[in-house]
């Protein structure tokens, strides 16, 4: 079955404007999908829709083959939140707090403790567990939320911009820990952020979208065939022969597009050849952050036109 | 149920934390003492301020201790327990902690249920500890002295004090400021405490309840009088909690 299967979702806030218009996509279980896109996209919308906290003006979406809207219960049974203003008791304790929404959703309360003192160990909060709330500092209080995201063990986890507070080192073990989970536990993970360079080392599969446009769905390799799938190669040399459409880039830097890996020991040949010194080359694939700036570019341009 | 029990849980921790439960314990525990003590060296007192009132002061009894008890709890007491309870959901509105459990699936009705509940509770513990430091108090520095309906009377101000924590949770279901739920809750008491000034009226009134307790003790009034402010303040306050239900079902967070 399909995790998620959201088909010409529109969500239209009260007046015209479409937060989210007509995004049809799909997610198989286990995957890390990122949704990327600006401030004001559509991402939470999104978030919201399929967790049923708000209804689709036009389309459907379906959890786990269940519709948020018409039974968000069922949902939740089996999804876990961090939303962006997620908020806890700042009277009680980080393990407090932990073990009263694991009760609340009927773990048993030994096994609450049990899982709470798991989760608190794993985001690296032993030592603050039995303080209060009010003494934490945004990034703590982040990373509770994702505890508490994760107390009941979900099947698909919702996390809207889960690294935002979080200094590199915690976002880093938080993205280590959603990979994790995805790999050894077959969660499904939504991940909303716009951190594009942890989104590619976290996601298996993207979406982009603006202004409430899906723009693109798919692999890194399936957005790549959109844009360009070869390599940019990027070479260091003193001189570089006519004939070849290098692109001048900075000091001795310049960089050329090829389709295969194949290309690139002829290119260095005839750099050689022509009395160059080849000091450093790169190749690489387009990164996530170069394919969303032109997807994001080319809407620009299209709107312009029209 | 299981949302219930979880959440009044959550609820009493939280009141132990704020200090909620140590100010109602301090404070109705001063009355207990207080008022005895108060009714006792009241003539001493006098005798030292104002000479020639003292007179009219002479000879306490357990009756002046009784009525000591009653005008502070009535009064202060009870004042004191609405200010502190009035920002029960009001907290929980402005953090929007609630928003993200009743879309996990705990139920609005047990949100209302627990708030009142936990209030109930911690009103009661402190309200019978007041009334049994009183009443030992009393025996103590009045010995063999006897009053009819002791009980009933404390009895009445207790569930009137229900009464008025059930006001004041439709209030904070209503309102999202507690200081509007204090209002709210003052604008029903004026109503009361007219219903019990026209004449046709005044004997279904729940202020009955909180202001002739003495007259109960003295036995100005009997106890049949309490009747029917009783049942009505026990109808009334289901009404209330029913209401702040169906206000809380329809709300937006
Ligand atoms: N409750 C609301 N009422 C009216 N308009 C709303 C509401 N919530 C969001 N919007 C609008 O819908 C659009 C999409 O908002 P959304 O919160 O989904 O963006 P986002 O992608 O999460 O942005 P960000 O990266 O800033 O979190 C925005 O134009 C926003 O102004
Ligand atoms: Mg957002």
């Amino acid at each position: 079955m399909k995790a998620i299967v959201a088909e010409r979702l529109t969500k239209i806030y009260s007046g015209e404007k479409k937060a989210l218009d007509n995004a049809s996509f799909e997610l198989s279980q286990g995957e890390v999908f990122g949704f990327l896109g600006p401030n004001g996209a559509g991402k939470t919308t999104a978030v919201k829709l399929l967790n049923g906290m708000i209804s689709p003006s036009e389309g459907s979406c379906h959890v786990f083959g269940i519709d948020p809207s018409s039974s968000p219960e069922k949902v939740h049974a089996i999804s876990g939140v961090v939303t962006e203003h997620a908020q806890m008791y700042g009277n009680l304790t980080g393990q407090e707090n932990l073990v009263f929404y694991g009760t609340l959703f009927g773990i048993p309360k030994e096994e609450s403790l049990k899982r709470a003192l798991a989760l608190l160990e794993r985001l690296d909060l032993t030592v603050a567990k039995d303080k209060k709330l009010t003494t934490y500092s945004t990034g703590m209080r982040q990373r509770l939320s994702l505890a508490r995201a994760m107390i009941h063990t979900p099947k698909i986890l919702f996390l809207d911009e889960p690294t935002s507070g979080l200094d590199p080192e915690s976002a880093q073990s938080v993205n280590n820990m959603i990979k994790e989970l995805a790999s050894d536990k077959g969660t499904t993970v939504f991940l909303c952020t716009h951190q594009l360079r942890y989104a590619q080392e976290v996601c298996s599969s993207y979406g982009l979208i603006d202004d409430g446009t899906l723009l693109a769905v798919g692999s890194l390799d399936a957005l790549r065939c959109r844009i360009f799938s070869g390599l940019k190669v990027h070479i260091k040399s003193n001189r570089f022969p006519e004939g070849i459409s290098f692109r001048k880039t900075e000091g001795q830097w310049a960089e050329i597009n090829v389709q295969t890996e194949d290309e690139i020991p002829p290119i260095v040949k005839r750099i050689v050849d022509a009395g160059g010194n080849v000091y450093e080359v790169m190749a690489n694939r387009l990164s996530l952050e170069e394919i969303y700036f032109s997807l994001i570019e080319k809407r620009k341009e299209q709107k312009e036109v029209r | 149920m299981r949302g219930f029990i979880a959440f009044s849980k959550k609820e009493i921790t939280e009141n132990i934390r704020n200090y909620r439960l140590l100010i109602m314990l301090a404070i109705f525990l001063i009355f207990g003492l207080m008022s005895p003590l108060l009714a006792k060296f009241t003539p001493q007192l006098m005798e030292a301020l104002m000479p020639n009132l003292a007179e009219a002061f002479e000879n306490p009894t357990a009756l002046d201790s009784w009525t000591q008890f009653y005008k502070n709890v009535s009064s202060l007491g009870l004042s004191l327990t609405i200010i502190l309870f009035s920002s029960c959901l009001s907290g929980e509105y402005a953090k929007g902690t609630l928003t993200i459990m009743l879309t996990k699936g705990l139920s609005r009705p047990a949100v209302v249920l627990s708030k009142f509940s936990a209030a109930a509770v911690i009103l009661t513990v402190s309200y019978w500890l007041a009334f049994g430091v009183t009443y030992g108090y009393t025996a103590y520095l009045w010995p063999g002295a006897s009053l009819p309906h002791v009980f009933l009377a404390a009895f009445a101000l207790w569930t009137a004090g229900l009464l008025y924590l059930s006001i004041l949770m439709l209030g904070c279901v209503l309102f999202r400021q507690a200081f509007t739920s204090i209002l709210f809750l003052l604008v029903v008491t004026v109503i009361m405490g007219l219903v019990e000034q026209i004449e046709q009226t005044a004997g279904y009134s729940p202020v009955i309840l909180v202001s002739k307790n003495i007259d109960l003790l003295s036995g100005t009034v009997t106890a049949s009088y309490f009747t029917i402010p009783f049942i009505v303040s026990i109808f009334t306050s289901a009404a209330l909690l029913i209401m702040s239900i169906v206000v809380f079902n329809k709300k937006q967070l």
